[in-house]
C-alpha cells in the first residue's frame, strides 16, 4: 500500500497494510529532533503517511489597529488574520490573548470589523496542484477548515463569549455565522481541489464534561459544523470528515456523527472509556490519536510506550490512526517519542 | 412568596445580574444586615451554583453569568462591609503556576471561592513561587491554590512548594493543586495539601483543609 492507500484504509475501517501515524512537535521538541536526527522534517525522517494542505496568506492583512489603541503591552502584539492577538509569554511556546472585539455589545459592531476575505483565488488556486503532487508521491493530504468556536472565542473573549451565549445571543451567532462562511468556503475548495480528508475541530470539552451544555452545542455549534462538512460533501459526498476536540466529549459523539463526522480525534485516555467507545462507535467512527500527552508520553517509560501503543491497535484495529494526543510538549523525554515510532512499527504490521 | 434573601439567591442563581442589584439594594433599604444578604442571598446563591456544576446540570456559561450577578451585588456592598466587621471565612491566594499562561480553569476556581465568602487574591498567571510565597507572609493567606493546565508546567507546583518550604511558610498555608492533568496521586507525590479536579470541589477542599464548617 501507498502511504495514502493505507490511511484511507484506516479512516474507512479498513485493514491497512500496517497502522498509519502521525506525530506533532512543539518548537522545543522539534529542535531535540534536529539535534538527535540531523534530519530537518519528522514527517519525513518518521514515514508519516498524511500532509495538510492550506490557504495562503492575504497579500495585507486588514487594518486591526483601533481595536488595540486602549491596550498597553510592553511586548509586541502579533496580530493574526482575524485581528486576534497574541502576546509572547516567557516559557516555550506559549503565549497570551488578546481579544479584539471585547467591549462589543451589538451585532453592528460585528458586522462593522473589517473581516478578512478568504475568497480571493491566490489563496487557494493553488489547491488543486498541490494536492496532485503530493498524491503523485503516493501521500495522504488533508485540509483544515478552521475552528469556529475557538476563533469565535478569540476574537469576543473567553469568559464575554460564554456569558453572551446566555445574555447577548445574537452577538456571538453573528460572529459563529462569520466565520462559518469562511471555513465553508474553505471546506468546498478542499474538496473540490481532491484532498483525501476534510479536518475540522473545536476544544468543546474539558477534562470530565463539556464546556457548555449539549443544548448549548446544539444550538450554537452544531448547525454551523454542520453547514461546513456540508459544504465539501456537496462536491464529494464521500470524503471522511476528521473532529477534533480534547476532553470529555462523550454527550455530543453521536450528533457529531449525525452531521457526518467519520474520524474522531484526539481520543484522550484520561477522559473517555476507549473501550466504551470502540464498542459502540467502531462501526461508524475510526479513531485517531489514543495515546495519552497527559500520562504515558511524559511520564511513562519507553517501554510503557511500547505496551500502549500495543494495546491501543488491538483495540481499534483496523480503524485507527495512532498518534499522541496533542502535539508534544517539552517535557517528552525523546525516548518515549522514539519508542512510539518503534511500536508503531513493530506492533503495526497486523494486514 | 419567597423571602428576599431567597429571592437575591434564586437571581445569583439565574445569573439574573439586573435583578440581583435592585434586590441587594431593596434588602439594604430595609435594613437587612449586611452579612445576612451575603451569606443567606448571595452565598446561599452561589452554593446551588456549584452543587450544579458538580451535578454537570450547569456548564461554564451558567458560572459565569452567576458569579458576574454575585459580584455587581457585592460591589454595592463593600464600602458596607468595612464597618459592619465582617470577616471572610478564609483568605487564599490563587495563581497559575509560573510559565503557565492558561487561567480560564483558575478563574473559574477564583469566582467559586469568592462565591463561597472567601477572600481571594488573584496572583494571575506565570506566578512565581516567590511571589506565591510573598503572598503568604505579606498578605496572610491561609491557602494557596496552585493552577496548571499542561504537564510541562507541572513541575513549578513542587517547585513552589519548595519555596515555600524554604522560606519556613510551608506549615502556615495549606496548598491545593488543580488544572486538566492534575491527579490526586500528583498531589500526593509533591507533598500538596489537597487536589481538586474541578472549580467547585476546590471550594470544598478549602473549606476542608482550612477547618471551615460554614
Amino acid at each position: 500500500m501507498t502511504p495514502r492507500e493505507r490511511v484511507l484504509a484506516a479512516v474507512n475501517r479498513q485493514p491497512p497494510d500496517r497502522v498509519p501515524k502521525e506525530a506533532g512537535f512543539t518548537p522545543a521538541v522539534y529542535e531535540r529532533f534536529r539535534q538527535e536526527t540531523g534530519a530537518s522534517d519528522p514527517a519525513e525522517y518518521f514515514g508519516m503517511e498524511t500532509r495538510g494542505v492550506g490557504f495562503g496568506p492575504l497579500k495585507e492583512n486588514p487594518d486591526y489597529q483601533a481595536y488595540y489603541a486602549d491596550l498597553q503591552s510592553d511586548r509586541p502584539i502579533a496580530i493574526g488574520e482575524y485581528g486576534t492577538g497574541n502576546i509572547p509569554g516567557d516559557f516555550y511556546h506559549f503565549s497570551r490573548y488578546v481579544f479584539p472585539l471585547r467591549h462589543a455589545t451589538s451585532v453592528q459592531e460585528v458586522d462593522a470589523y473589517p473581516w478578512p476575505d478568504v475568497r480571493p483565488s491566490y489563496r487557494h488556486a493553488h489547491l488543486e496542484q498541490q494536492v496532485a503532487d503530493l498524491h503523485a508521491r503516493g501521500l495522504f493530504v488533508d485540509g483544515f477548515a478552521g475552528h469556529i468556536f475557538e476563533l469565535a472565542w478569540q476574537i469576543l473573549g473567553f469568559e464575554k463569549f460564554f456569558e453572551d451565549m446566555v445574555l447577548n445571543p445574537a452577538l456571538v451567532e453573528r460572529v459563529l455565522d462569520r466565520i462559518t462562511e469562511d471555513n465553508a468556503f474553505r471546506a468546498r475548495r478542499f474538496a473540490e481541489a481532491g484532498v483525501d480528508m476534510l479536518r475540522v475541530g473545536d476544544d468543546v470539552g474539558m477534562q470530565d464534561r463539556l464546556m457548555m451544555k449539549p443544548a448549548e452545542w446544539r444550538r450554537f455549534l452544531k448547525p454551523r459544523l454542520a453547514r461546513v462538512i456540508a459544504a465539501a460533501r456537496a462536491v464529494r459526498p464521500e470524503i471522511p470528515v476528521w473532529y477534533h476536540s480534547d476532553g470529555k466529549i462523550v454527550d455530543i459523539i453521536d450528533d457529531l456523527i449525525e452531521v457526518g463526522v467519520t474520524v474522531l480525534n484526539p481520543v484522550q485516555p484520561e477522559c473517555l472509556d476507549l473501550r466504551w467507545l470502540k464498542e459502540r462507535y467502531g462501526d461508524r467512527l475510526a479513531f485517531w490519536g489514543t495515546i495519552g500527552t497527559q500520562t504515558v508520553m511524559p511520564f511513562g517509560t519507553p517501554a510503557d510506550v511500547r505496551q500502549t501503543v500495543r494495546e491501543m491497535i488491538d483495540l481499534f484495529w483496523p480503524g485507527i490512526v495512532i498518534a499522541p494526543t496533542h502535539v508534544l510538549e517539552p517535557d517528552v523525554p525523546w525516548e518515549n517519542i522514539l519508542a512510539f515510532f518503534q511500536a508503531v512499527e513493530e506492533f503495526g504490521a497486523r494486514g | 412568596m419567597p423571602s428576599l434573601l431567597e429571592s437575591l439567591a434564586q437571581f445569583v442563581i439565574e445569573g439574573n445580574a439586573q435583578k440581583a442589584k435592585e434586590t441587594t439594594d431593596e434588602a439594604l433599604a430595609t435594613g437587612v444586615p449586611v452579612a445576612d444578604i451575603i451569606n443567606k442571598g448571595l452565598v446561599a446563591g452561589m452554593q446551588v451554583v456549584g452543587q450544579k456544576f458538580k451535578c454537570n446540570e450547569f456548564y461554564i456559561p451558567e458560572v459565569l453569568i452567576a458569579a458576574r450577578a454575585m459580584k455587581q451585588s457585592m460591589e454595592k456592598l463593600r464600602p458596607l462591609i468595612a464597618d459592619s466587621g465582617i470577616q471572610p471565612v478564609g483568605k487564599v491566594a490563587i495563581g497559575t503556576v509560573q510559565g503557565d499562561l492558561h487561567d480560564i480553569g483558575k478563574n473559574l476556581v477564583g469566582m467559586m471561592l469568592e462565591g463561597a465568602g472567601f477572600e481571594v487574591i488573584d496572583l494571575g498567571t506565570d506566578v512565581s513561587p516567590a511571589t506565591f510565597v510573598e503572598a503568604v507572609r505579606e498578605r496572610g493567606v491561609g491557602a494557596i491554590g496552585l493552577s496548571a493546565l499542561l504537564t510541562t508546567t507541572m513541575p513549578a507546583m513542587k517547585e513552589t512548594i519548595a519555596a515555600l518550604q524554604e522560606a519556613g511558610y510551608r506549615d502556615q498555608v495549606k496548598v491545593i493543586v488543580g488544572g486538566a492533568p492534575l491527579t490526586q496521586a500528583y498531589a500526593d507525590e509533591i507533598g500538596a495539601d489537597g487536589y481538586a479536579p474541578d472549580a467547585a470541589s476546590a471550594v470544598d477542599t478549602a473549606k476542608a483543609l482550612l477547618g471551615i464548617t460554614a
